[in-house]
């Protein structure tokens, strides 16, 4: 059937118009796409933001740590130490020969634990050297610290002692952690008996900790939204993409697994 | 008439990049404007010499359109270079089949007659290449400041004109031989299909002052 000339004006706008339509809604999709990875960025933006908000916090919170325990052991140790040292020194007759080598000799014993305590001290007081040093050498110290300040058994096994890599972002909010369960187990668990092992398999690092204590309902405490330590727990644990378990019953102590992708 | 309107929408262009363009200090600065106006000498000559002479000015355009697929392939060269490090083997390949055909229809049906099937490969091909910038662009990582990316808006206008342009170079023919009376409505497809080219070329002139006074960090 042959077309009229209107019919074939018709056709060839309507085509031409079907053709600029093409390209057009091409346009409209990559202005979407477009809005979408600005988005994305900014997003990507505000969460590096917060991480990095996170980290100073974390790293006064580490500081703040760090003081109390020396502020603790100031007053509890060495000060008692050296407390003793003055009382054993002014208790000295020296017409009592014998007597008095012997106290002079305690006292130089007390000295010497004390000068021994104050170094390990220095040792904490250099903040960012804890993490420097190493993710596994930081651990160590700080649970020598909960050895000597309680009378709790402890049993390590940190396997990351050895380790090549690092990172130094995730070392301290791992580090933060341990301490933040330490805090928790000698404020709330009652335990005698802690148990902490430390390693890391095929770039995962494992942090299990595991305690004899009163134990709690972790969903209950969940639920209701209580426990800021825990709270902060789950927050560290996420900053670094990692995952944590908690198996907890009431009298029964606190099994925590960590695993947190490393380095 | 559509021939006066063509000269005026072009002549608007010219004065837009001669405003805009002339500080830019770029190759494709100059390029731009020395193409714009070969293209409003080839329009203001072509009309003058069938309104004088009332012979086909063809040949006119037979040797703009050189000019004509040179530029656009040299301006798809620089709005790619920075997405790929292939924009220099990507661009040339319409230039070698342009020669190609070019040489194809000079040799079959001379100089004087209108080289349709040149246009309508080259057509196609710029197309696929801007679609291959639009392509890279969404592929690309970092998103870009859509309203002041001068490029962005160039190529757009490049495909809007060629991809509309295809039902021009199907149907010119056919149309010619059996539908004189119709054969006006291509002349004003032609008109509003330059009138999108250049207003969006136009646009992509003003991006550079655009971005230089806008607060966004987006390139």
């Amino acid at each position: 059937m042959p077309f009229s000339p209107t019919e074939i004006t018709i056709i060839i706008t309507l085509a031409t118009l079907i053709f600029l339509l093409a390209p057009l809604f091409l346009l409209i999709y990559i202005k979407a796409y477009n809005a979408l990875k600005i988005k994305d960025l900014e997003e990507k933006h505000h969460m590096q933001l917060k991480f990095d908000t996170e980290i100073l916090k974390t790293h006064v919170e580490v500081q703040e740590q760090t003081m109390q325990t020396i502020a603790t052991d100031l007053h509890d140790n060495i000060g008692q130490l050296l407390s003793l040292t003055t009382l054993t020194l002014s208790s000295i007759n020296l017409n009592e020969v014998e007597k008095s080598e012997k106290k002079i000799s305690t006292s130089l014993n007390l000295l010497h634990k004390s000068i021994k305590d104050l170094r390990n001290l220095a040792k904490l007081l250099q903040g960012e050297q804890l993490i420097e040093t190493g993710l596994g050498r930081a651990i160590k110290q700080e649970l020598d610290r909960l050895k000597s300040i309680s009378g709790y058994k402890i049993h390590v096994k940190n396997q990351l002692l050895t380790i090549k890599v690092s990172s130094p972002n995730k070392d301290l909010i791992i580090l933060r952690l341990l301490q933040e369960i330490i805090n928790n187990i000698i404020k709330h668990a009652k335990a005698t008996h802690i148990e902490i092992d430390t390693f890391l398999i095929n770039e995962t690092l494992y942090l299990n900790v595991s305690e004899n204590g009163v134990g709690f309902n972790y969903e209950e405490i969940k639920c209701q939204k209580r426990g800021i330590g825990l709270y902060s727990i789950h927050k560290r644990v996420e900053m670094v993409a990692g995952k944590i378990q908690i198996d907890s019953s009431t009298s029964n102590g606190t099994l925590i697994t960590i695993e947190i992708p490393y380095p | 008439m559509t021939s006066s309107f063509n000269i005026i929408i072009e002549l608007s262009c010219l004065a837009t990049a001669l405003f805009f363009l002339r500080n830019e200090n770029t190759k494709f600065s100059y390029i731009t404007i020395a193409y714009l106006t070969l293209v409003c000498i080839t329009e203001i000559l072509g009309l003058l010499y069938i309104k004088t002479l009332g012979q086909s000015n063809a040949w006119i355009y037979n040797i703009f359109i050189i000019f004509e697929a040179t530029y656009i392939c040299y301006g798809l060269y620089v709005a790619l270079k920075f997405s790929t490090n292939k924009a220099l083997q990507i661009c040339s390949f319409p230039l070698i089949i342009f020669c190609s055909t070019y040489a194809f229809e000079v040799f079959n049906y001379g100089f004087l007659k209108f080289k349709t099937l040149t246009t309508t490969i080259e057509s196609v091909l710029f197309v696929f290449i801007s679609l291959i910038y639009f392509y890279l662009l969404i592929k690309q990582k970092d998103p870009i400041n859509l309203k002041t990316h001068s490029p962005f808006w160039w190529v757009a206008a490049v495909l809007f004109y060629y991809f509309g342009s295809t039902v021009y170079n199907l149907f010119i023919h056919f149309l010619y031989q059996d539908f004189p009376k119709s054969y006006h409505i291509l002349s004003y497809i032609m008109l509003g299909l330059n009138l999108l080219l250049y207003s969006i070329w136009s646009y992509s002139f003003i991006c550079p002052s655009r971005q230089q006074k806008s607060p966004l960090s987006l390139p």
